[in-house]
């Protein structure tokens, strides 16, 4: 494991803003393991049956990037995905069962959590993001001043004609509606390419989410967090199946505009003090 | 439908989707139980507590009405109830996963024990018999 407790001092000032919670995992300041990440970024790639593209992923995200260190959370894949990732040797989180894209991110937001990460990028194993784009995002999340950062399809080219019907449905749905509540348009509200700094690890680690997507930004949006996109380019699935079905695309935005709405009013509750970031 | 039954209908439904809708913000009941009732609900309250409202209702017996909204209630308010709890597993069952999970995350690769550091000794290997599996440090 990639983890040493002389990187202490590297980070010897505040990196977190704390969320009180009576949960035992609760986020601090201070990471909650007993050591911390010499690399200052973690990258998580969720993998749930992507046998067929994983291997390609995993060297790919190494090679780009070789200074950051990689964590796939394996979502009790069915399929040789857990075997692979024995064989290449990178560190894996085995959920027992499926949990759900989601939680998979909570789960990889935890680790970074625990190992004093100061920022996490999630990037799909499905082998549709390019990791040559994990560099520009990781750069322009440094240079501005971002809570989350979005790799973006559209906000360079805005035309969603691409994308199959249903989801481009809902894409533009959850854009439109953030924009209405927010004033603010985030063009791409379910790519599965952010970067997530430390800072908001512990708004997003307990929360119910469906997958971290339009209800995520629109809770951190709804505490003031600054929220942007940077674009990317991303390939067509070639392997494996999608996660949204035809029954998901009915239930689907249902469940992400009820946790929208209900973020949004928990960000209102929530006491004035708390919500400065 | 007397205009006291239908917004008392109106008013126990409203009050019922508040409840579940505060359940699902607190993380107490799963999101798709949650969509499903606030519909069912909303629906069932609009459809059958409105019309008398309006004045377009077909005239009930009042006291049978009202024993049938609250009966209806008691069932939702039950079966809330119990999906709630099994959210709470679910919810349970969940983080006692992802930690398992980190926790195997944090395990070194190939850590494999010395002999010396096992509690017990391991079993003889046979033709019926598997391998003994790496212990994790946690463990001792």
């Amino acid at each position: 494991m990639k983890v040493h407790a002389t990187s202490l001092t590297i980070r010897g000032r505040r990196v977190c803003d704390t969320e009180s919670s009576t949960d035992p995992m609760t986020t601090s300041s201070e990471p909650t393991g007993s050591s911390r990440a010499p690399s200052p970024v973690l990258i998580a790639i969720p993998a749930y049956n992507e046998e067929q593209t994983i291997e390609a992923v995993v060297h790919a995200v190494r090679s780009a990037a070789p200074r950051f260190d990689v964590l796939v959370v394996d979502d009790g894949s069915k399929d040789a995905t857990g075997a692979t990732l024995r064989r290449l040797g990178v560190t894996t989180a085995t959920h027992l069962c499926n949990l759900g894209y989601g939680r998979a991110v909570q789960t990889a937001i935890k680790y970074a959590d625990r190992h004093g990460y100061e920022a996490l990028i999630t990037f799909d194993a499905d082998g549709q993001h390019r990791a040559q784009d994990i560099g520009p995002l990781y750069e322009a999340f440094s240079a501005g001043a971002f809570d989350l950062l979005i790799g973006s399809r559209f906000v360079r080219t805005r035309q969603y004609d691409r994308e199959p019907l249903l989801q481009r449905t809902g894409m533009k749905l959850f854009s439109a509606l953030i924009a209405l509540l927010f004033r603010q348009r985030v063009y791409d509200t379910s790519s599965g390419l952010k970067v997530i700094p430390r800072r908001v690890f512990g708004r997003l680690m307990f929360r119910p989410f469906v997958d971290l997507h339009a209800e995520a930004i629109a809770y951190l949006l709804a505490l003031g967090y600054r929220v942007g996109e940077h674009p990317i380019t991303v390939d067509r699935r070639r392997h494996g199946q999608s996660m949204y079905t035809m029954l998901s695309a009915v239930a689907y935005p249902l469940k992400v505009s009820l946790l929208m709405v209900l973020g949004i009013i928990d960000a209102r509750l929530m006491p004035r003090g708390s919500r400065e970031h | 439908m007397s205009t006291e039954t239908s917004v008392a209908v109106l008013v126990i439904g409203g009050a019922l989707v508040a409840w579940i809708f505060n359940l699902v913000r607190q993380d107490r009941l799963y999101v798709g139980y949650g969509v499903i009732f606030g519909v069912a609900i909303t629906t069932a309250a609009v459809v059958v507590g409105l019309p008398p409202i309006l004045g377009a209702g077909a005239v009930l017996r009042a006291h049978i009405e009202a024993f049938i909204v609250g009966a209806s209630a008691f069932v939702v308010l039950i079966l809330v109830y119990t999906l709630s709890q099994v959210t709470l597993w679910s919810n349970r069952l969940t983080a006692l996963t992802q930690e398992l999970a980190i926790r195997q995350a944090e395990r070194p690769m190939g850590h494999d024990p010395a002999p010396a550091q096992r509690s017990e000794p391991p079993p003889a290997a046979g033709p019926f018999t598997e391998s003994p599996r790496p212990r994790p440090p946690h463990s001792k």
